[in-house]
């Protein structure tokens, strides 16, 4: 609790994120982003069955993500459009979710996958993508931004 | 028939040439195979916006009342596949030692073991495929989670003018009728991506 703590009080005094300047830089300076004040783990290291992938429920079983973890994810990662999240990023079955609280009070939605995609969403307004190539953590499988699409 | 002139432009009354430069990439070595498409958007208008930011894109677009564009040369890529699938997975022909390799889940890995190979023996890349989407968003909106929507059916007009230019490029480009697919089929994507589409 007292990592968490120091993890959001960081993220607040500093508003940047881990991995560098690319927070500071989005044009898109969201709400969600800047805002979270808590999270709650519902699901972890789950499998959503609905994604063309060879993973198995067994793969995804070491996806297990800790509050901390998906802070860093929504402070670090960039914005995606809908059609980079669903048609151009690899995707991945392996996922956590759960439900955060703003510092203004809006509660919402979280969901982060293997493939470094996340989005944030509260009902009164349009969900936010995200995509964190620069995230380090290990359980992550390995990034692959505009490559995704442009493999070769 | 669809003719090419010299610089790939397929030529046919029933295509509407639309080239977005940005949407075409380096030359293919040839075309080995067609990937189908879905583009999430609602309409054509939000598909050439995202060809022209530079980012994914496909050959051919296919409008919901069948309006064929053009929208790359077919001697050019155009970002439309992603990280190849084990297709020797799918297909149960993998040797012991990619067996042992697949154990581990590892989209880089196994899309650089797949880029070792040639198709038929890997699934068509950007390297050497046409990619053909058609206008189609996947629902419902309200669903927060992309991966929990499912792609809308296409339109009767959109599955007849898709079976005459798959016809068109089989003939043209000499692409076996097993080396068409889905884009799920080959990339790691929501499953239902062009499910009703049928060629």
């Amino acid at each position: 609790m007292v990592r968490l703590m120091l993890i959001l009080s960081a993220l607040t005094i500093f508003g940047c994120s881990p991995g560098g300047n690319e927070a500071i830089n989005n044009e898109k300076m969201s709400i969600h982003r800047f805002g979270i004040e808590s999270i709650k783990i519902v699901h972890n290291g789950d499998f959503s069955g609905r994604i063309s992938s060879d993973e198995s429920i067994g793969t995804c079983k070491s996806f297990i993500l800790s509050e901390s973890d998906v802070l860093i994810f929504f402070a670090t990662a960039r914005s995606a459009t809908l059609r980079e999240y669903e048609h151009d990023l690899n995707a991945s079955n392996c996922y956590a979710s759960g439900t955060f609280v703003s510092k203004t009070g809006i509660s919402g939605e979280w969901k982060i996958d293997r493939s470094r995609r996340g989005f944030l969403h509260n009902q009164s307004d349009e969900p936010e993508y995200f995509y964190c190539g620069e995230c380090q953590n290990p359980l992550f499988y390995e990034p692959c931004d505009i490559d995704c699409i442009n493999a070769e | 028939m669809l003719v090419s002139d010299k610089d790939g432009k397929v030529i046919n009354k029933r295509i509407i040439l639309k080239i977005i430069p940005a949407n075409e990439e380096k030359s293919m070595v040839g075309v080995r195979g067609i990937i189908i498409h879905q583009t999430g958007g609602a309409t054509v208008e939000s598909a050439f916006n995202s060809y022209k930011t530079g980012g994914s894109g496909a050959h051919f677009l296919i409008d919901k009342d069948g309006t064929i564009y053009k929208t790359a040369s077919v001697t050019k890529q155009a970002w439309h596949v992603g990280k190849l699938r084990s297709r020797c997975l799918a297909e149960m022909t993998c040797t012991a030692t990619e067996l042992r390799l697949l154990k581990k889940f590892d989209p880089t890995g196994t899309h650089r073991r797949e880029m070792g190979k040639n198709v038929p023996n890997r699934y068509p890349s950007n390297q050497d495929s046409i990619g053909i989407e058609m206008v189609g968003q996947a629902l419902p909106l309200s669903e927060p989670d992309p991966d929990k929507r499912t792609y809308e059916t296409l339109t009767k007009e959109q599955g007849e003018s898709l079976k005459w230019i798959i016809q068109g490029l089989r003939t043209s480009r000499k692409v076996p009728l097993t080396e068409i697919f889905r884009h799920p089929t080959v990339s790691y994507k929501n499953k239902t991506e062009a499910r009703t589409a049928s060629w």
